[in-house]
């Protein structure tokens, strides 16, 4: 054995006993077949602060390095078919509105997809709901932005409006808290639509998976405008 | 290889969607780990979410370290971002 991935790999049980392996911003998280294979006390001295197990979950919190020691021992585990399981999530619509590729945002960072690929919402109300079930791991302290990750890895950032980040805040409040839990369909941000028409450039909001290595997949509905929470998108991952 | 270096966050309005993508799209042909730290918090540089959940506001020193075969080119990439506080031209 001569390196730390395959270490880790080892401690988890080895290929054979790794179904799905994911990351996440500060955990490694293993779906194992049998959890009795797996030794905590080498993953934490492989640098895992802290080792859960619950179910056949495995969780290493390996902090900011989790996501490419999971990349590593993804190239280790190479092309053995059980590991990778294709899943899929379904996205609901996070506002009403007139749906929108990315390439009609009026901003570079969203319409060269440079933060990822998804589509975009025209809203006709000043309302953002959750499109999935997941947690709240990014709100922006001017609440016109905020991310969501899905229980399965999927980061989703939902961003209302274009250049409203100069509107500092005025006209956006925020109901959910960083670290929070959210179902689908609950509500996440209310905002002053009329405020975000007069003030910033755009009132289009891009709705973008900022992590697209973990997407295998996008398919769109091809709406032409949706209620909130109707099924928008669905991803297949890769994982 | 592992180089170190300490920046002084400057564009406008902090480390915001904008800037933190095109931070991950600089480092993104690099065969690179980035940590970004902030007041002891560390996070990965080559994820968007991650970077955003730093809540760097202007003024913020970010110390970020690069390890890998091509951290010196991924390291000029991230000082030519900081040099024009990330305007996107």
């Amino acid at each position: 054995m001569n390196n730390r991935y395959e270490e880790i790999l080892q401690a988890l049980g080895g290929p054979a006993n790794l179904p799905q392996i994911d990351a996440c911003i500060s955990r490694l998280r293993a779906t194992v077949q049998d959890t009795k294979l797996v030794n905590e006390s080498i993953l934490k001295s492989l640098g895992a602060k802290e080792v859960i197990v619950a179910g056949n979950n495995v969780q290493s919190i390996f902090g900011a390095e989790s996501d490419h020691i999971r990349e590593e021992i993804q190239k280790l585990i190479g092309s053995n078919p059980t590991v990778k399981i294709n899943r899929q999530i379904i996205l609901g619509s996070p506002m009403s509105g007139k749906v929108l590729t990315l390439s009609e945002v009026p901003d570079k960072v969203f319409s060269e997809k440079i933060l990822g690929d998804g589509f975009a919402i025209e809203p006709t109300e000043g309302k953002v709901i959750a499109p999935v079930d997941g947690t709240i791991v990014n709100i922006f302290k001017t609440g016109h932005a905020l991310g969501l990750e899905t229980e399965t890895g999927v980061e989703i950032l939902i961003h209302v409006g274009i250049d409203t980040v100069k509107m500092n805040g005025d006209g956006f409040e925020a109901l959910v808290l960083y670290g929070q839990k959210v179902k689908a369909g609950q509500e996440l941000i209310r905002f002053d639509l009329e405020k975000v028409r007069s003030q910033a450039t755009s009132t289009i909001s891009p709705v973008v998976i900022t992590n697209m290595d973990r997407v295998l997949q996008i398919h769109k509905k091809g709406l032409e405008t949706a209620q909130a929470g109707q099924e928008i998108v669905s991803l297949e991952l890769n994982i | 290889m592992t180089l170190e270096k300490t920046f002084k966050l400057e564009s406008q309005d902090g480390l915001h969607a904008r800037p933190a993508g095109l931070f991950v799209k600089c480092l993104a042909p690099y065969q690179v780990t980035v940590e970004v730290e902030l007041r002891g918090q560390k996070k990965n540089g080559k994820s968007i979410m991650s970077l955003m959940s730093l809540g760097a506001s202007p003024g913020d020193d970010l110390k970020i370290t690069v390890t890998g075969n091509d951290a010196d080119s991924a390291l000029k990439c991230i000082e030519d971002l900081f040099a024009k506080r990330f305007s996107a031209e």
